[in-house]
């Protein structure tokens, strides 16, 4: 396993076997783990775990935006599940949604969120939809690692 | 996206190299439709074919699907003659397949999962009497039903899934009978999205792998 850090928070998350953290994709606001180039595949999955300071914005409010947002901002967004989930040991949810990329792409795309101490923390995985079914299992063990030290529990 | 009727769409596939003006002329929106040469091979010669019957009450709607070397061809039903022709590329078969049952978040658990079907229910959904079909959905407190019956170059499945307020269910038929199994949206999108691997897994990471850009516009799903 290896450990994806998100320096400005302290949260984590242990990503699958092999891939490659990468601090240079989302700056500060959050970290990146992704599938390794030479694995050969023609669209490399990831876990992207991105921080925001959510202040008095409620777990509500925010993920109601989210649902407004993700089918204005993603090509072909289909909500496919949704449920109410502890993450990171915090009241949070899941979403299960397919989108085509701007390359034209099938792709599947989980999100596990939370709110914790004013911040919001959303770990999105997103992996080309023919192959979620051979990821789904081990990126839902990723998302079962999120810590959050600064979260109450 | 256009309407078709079954005969106009079979006389296309039949005349897919040198389709007839007339033909087309019947048809006039279909000259707009991209990758329609790559759809028709689609349905010449699937690597892998898919029948949806959907049950609701008061209407029952069958969709054909077949998946090519290059483009998946959706012949979607609108009503009992007419259908809705929709082509997409191979990878994109999860998410049409998905559009067509209206797979999305269900609240609450499965009640009654896990209880017995009687197995004349399932042909009662999916037969040509709409008074047993809609009994039967009433009986079994579903809103819709389908069934899912794949064709493919190494096997085929078949898959009956019961849409109800509290949730999906999956006829599940064993030695003792058919039960119902509670499945999850997320169950059934790992088994939608998975689909192309009924074909030799090899294939299908080469079908997976197709250029969306040789196919115009045809990428976006139902």
């Amino acid at each position: 396993m290896t450990t994806a850090m998100h320096e400005g928070s302290g949260a984590s998350f242990e990503a699958l076997d092999g891939w490659v953290v990468r601090t240079d994709v989302v700056g500060e606001s959050g970290i990146v783990a992704i599938e390794p180039e030479d694995d050969g595949a023609a669209y490399r999955a990831s876990l992207v775990l991105i921080v925001e300071e959510l202040g008095e914005i409620t777990f509500a409010d925010w993920q109601d935006l989210a649902d407004a947002s993700l089918p204005a901002t993603l090509v072909d967004y289909q909500l496919l599940d949704a449920e109410l989930v502890t993450v990171g040991g915090s009241p949070g949810g899941r979403r299960l949604a397919h989108y085509a990329t701007d390359e034209g792409r099938s792709v599947t795309m989980e999100q596990w969120f939370t709110k914790a101490d004013g911040r919001g923390y959303v770990l999105t995985a997103t992996v080309d939809t023919l192959r979620y079914d051979l990821f789904a299992d081990e990126l839902s063990r990723a998302a079962g690692s999120l810590s959050l030290p600064g979260a109450r529990r | 996206m256009s309407a078709i009727t079954d005969a106009q769409f079979e006389a296309l596939v039949r005349e897919r190299d040198d389709v007839k003006p007339a033909t087309l002329a019947a048809v006039p929106e279909l000259a707009s439709v991209a990758g329609l040469r790559e759809a028709l091979e689609a349905a010449a010669q699937p690597r892998l074919r898919v029948v949806i019957s959907v049950a609701q009450p008061g209407l029952t709607l069958v969709h054909r699907v077949w998946v090519g070397d290059q483009a998946a061809t959706y012949l979607a039903a609108l009503d009992d003659t007419s259908r809705q022709l929709i082509v997409t590329t191979p990878e994109f078969l999860g998410s049409g397949l998905a559009r067509l049952v209206g797979l999305g978040p269900r609240t609450g658990e499965s009640i009654g999962a896990g209880d017995s079907l009687d197995p004349a229910d399932i042909d009662r959904l999916f037969g040509e009497k709409a008074s047993e079909r809609d009994a039967a959905l009433a009986r079994t407190g579903a809103t819709a039903a389908w069934m899912i019956a794949v064709d493919a170059e190494n096997g085929e499945m078949a898959s009956c899934v019961l849409d109800r307020p509290d949730g999906y269910v999956e006829a599940v038929a064993d030695e003792a009978g058919v039960r119902l199994e509670a499945r999850t949206p997320t169950y059934l999108w790992r088994i939608l999205g998975s689909l192309l691997l009924q074909v030799d897994p090899v294939d299908a990471h080469d079908l997976s792998s197709i250029d969306p850009t040789t196919l115009d516009d045809t990428a976006q799903g139902i």
